[in-house]
């Protein structure tokens, strides 16, 4: 059993490693608004399949991470986490009785919620401006349409280790 | 049972994830309030993590450097004489306005000693590659692959063939970053290159547009003027061009004037720049008196 816990811890942190490399893959500066936002797919997945394993605390250090490793406002990413998880984690208790469409529809408010969380501070403290704010619909319609894969990817992989 | 028990505990625990989340909320404006009341304090952090990603950010690189040298490998010979006929033509061009600028440095050097001044004309540079943009597309940051190592320090100025493009604000051993002038958070102190009249210009997130704040409604500034850096601050050393002024609106009543202007820097393509090595001298080295010194100071 223990060994099994332990499988899935590393599984959560090999996926976030992964993450992480996504998410700094070097890219053409123009292309910057087409990467998905891979912190949030991953914290909605861990949120919603495995409550039991993200809290809200564990939530914000790994926003803290992102925050210094991405040079933001130091907190953003933690407090966007930290909502993220603590909303998916309350929405989705009867996750496996929602039917598709209301999966997808819980999946696109969490990723909506994480960006704006995130884009408000960002607007409160002149880390951003308006202009570049409507450019994040491109990111938002990217980190949808990966959803399909990241749940498939880390369904797979956390199955096996449960 | 176990499997029970897990179960019961994973709802029971949700009254007590809002206590949670206020805690977190609570950690997280400290945080903040500290990142941007004092910067100073979690600029250790940013540059050790820096150093700790060091090695992963490098490794990410070499997919793209990989494919830069074998693309510049397989260009045919034919191109390469093309290229070297160009940039024959080019060196002899630079080398023709390089005499006019060695004489015009000699006499400044001359008129500069002449008052004394500490202003050594003289900038070294390190010669850098920028490996990525930044993974924040608001924030304009670029990677250098040059780091401390190097000689590269927080501060110095960036510079490409054309302008100036930005500063260090974060240096690791072997690599650095750097924020662009278009970032929101960039300002620089420059001057109008025709009048010498002067200005901070701001960076608003776009690569092609920056805002000359704190100009004077009554300045005299038209479209297609040079605005250069002024050599006020500690790092950016006087006369080096930075954007061209595109959009000059006055309106009558207001203090200031509604000033745009393009970035000659490429700040979206340039991928080879320049670190520029040597702090700029304050005009306060600039003793007025030694020119006349022997005269009595009245009583």
């Amino acid at each position: 059993m223990i060994i099994k816990q332990f499988a899935l811890y590393r599984t959560m942190i090999i996926s976030l490693g992964v993450m992480l490399i996504l998410a700094f893959w070097p890219i053409a500066a123009e292309f910057g608004y087409y990467r998905p936002d891979w912190l949030s797919l991953w914290l909605i997945f861990w949120a919603l399949y495995y409550p039991q394993k993200l809290g809200v605390w564990l939530a914000c250090m790994v926003g803290l991470v992102w925050d210094i490793t991405t040079g933001s406002l130091l907190g953003s990413y933690a407090l966007s986490s930290a909502i993220v998880v603590y909303v998916g984690r309350r929405l989705g208790r009867h996750l496996a009785m929602f039917n598709i469409v209301e999966k997808a529809v819980l999946v696109i408010f969490l990723v909506v919620l994480a960006l704006a969380v995130r884009l408000a501070l960002w607007l409160i403290f002149d880390y951003v401006t308006w202009s570049q704010v409507v450019h994040y619909l491109s990111v938002l319609l990217l980190t949808l349409l990966a959803w399909p894969l990241v749940v498939d990817a880390l369904a797979r992989v956390s199955v096996k280790d449960n | 049972m176990e499997h029970f028990e897990r179960k019961k505990r994973r709802f029971d625990s949700f009254p007590m994830q809002s206590y949670r989340l206020l805690g977190v909320a609570l950690v997280v404006s400290a945080i903040m309030f500290v990142d941007l009341r004092y910067p100073q304090w979690v600029e250790p952090i940013r540059h050790y993590a820096l150093q700790l990603f060091e090695p992963v950010l490098r490794l990410l690189s070499y997919p793209q450097r990989i494919y830069d040298v074998t693309n510049e490998s397989l260009l045919s010979h034919h191109q390469l004489l093309q290229e070297n006929k160009l940039l024959k033509s080019l060196l002899l061009q630079k080398s023709v306005q390089m005499q006019q600028v060695s004489e015009l440095k000699a006499e400044n050097m001359r008129l500069l000693a002449l008052v004394e001044s500490g202003v050594n004309l003289d900038d070294n540079f390190i010669y850098a590659q920028i490996l990525s943009a930044s993974s924040q597309p608001q924030q304009h940051v670029v990677l250098l692959n040059k780091g401390l190592r190097e000689g590269i320090k927080v501060g110095y100025p960036v510079l490409d063939a054309t302008g100036v493009m930005g500063q260090v604000i974060e240096a690791s051993h072997r690599l650095s970053q750097v924020m662009l002038i278009a970032d929101n958070r960039h300002a620089l102190p420059v001057r109008v290159r025709r009048t010498q009249q002067g200005a901070i210009l701001k960076g608003m997130g776009d690569t092609q547009r920056l805002k000359l704040e704190y100009a004077a409604e009554t300045m005299d500034i038209k479209e297609g003027d040079i605005l250069e850096t002024s050599g006020v601050g500690l790092y950016f050393p006087a006369g080096y061009p930075v954007a061209k002024v595109s959009e000059v609106k006055k309106h009558t009543g207001k203090a200031f004037a509604q000033i745009y202007a393009t970035p000659l820097a490429h700040l979206d393509s340039s991928q080879h720049v320049i670190v520029l090595f040597k702090q700029a001298s304050l005009p306060v080295n600039v003793q007025v008196v030694s020119v006349l010194p022997n005269q009595d100071v009245p009583k």
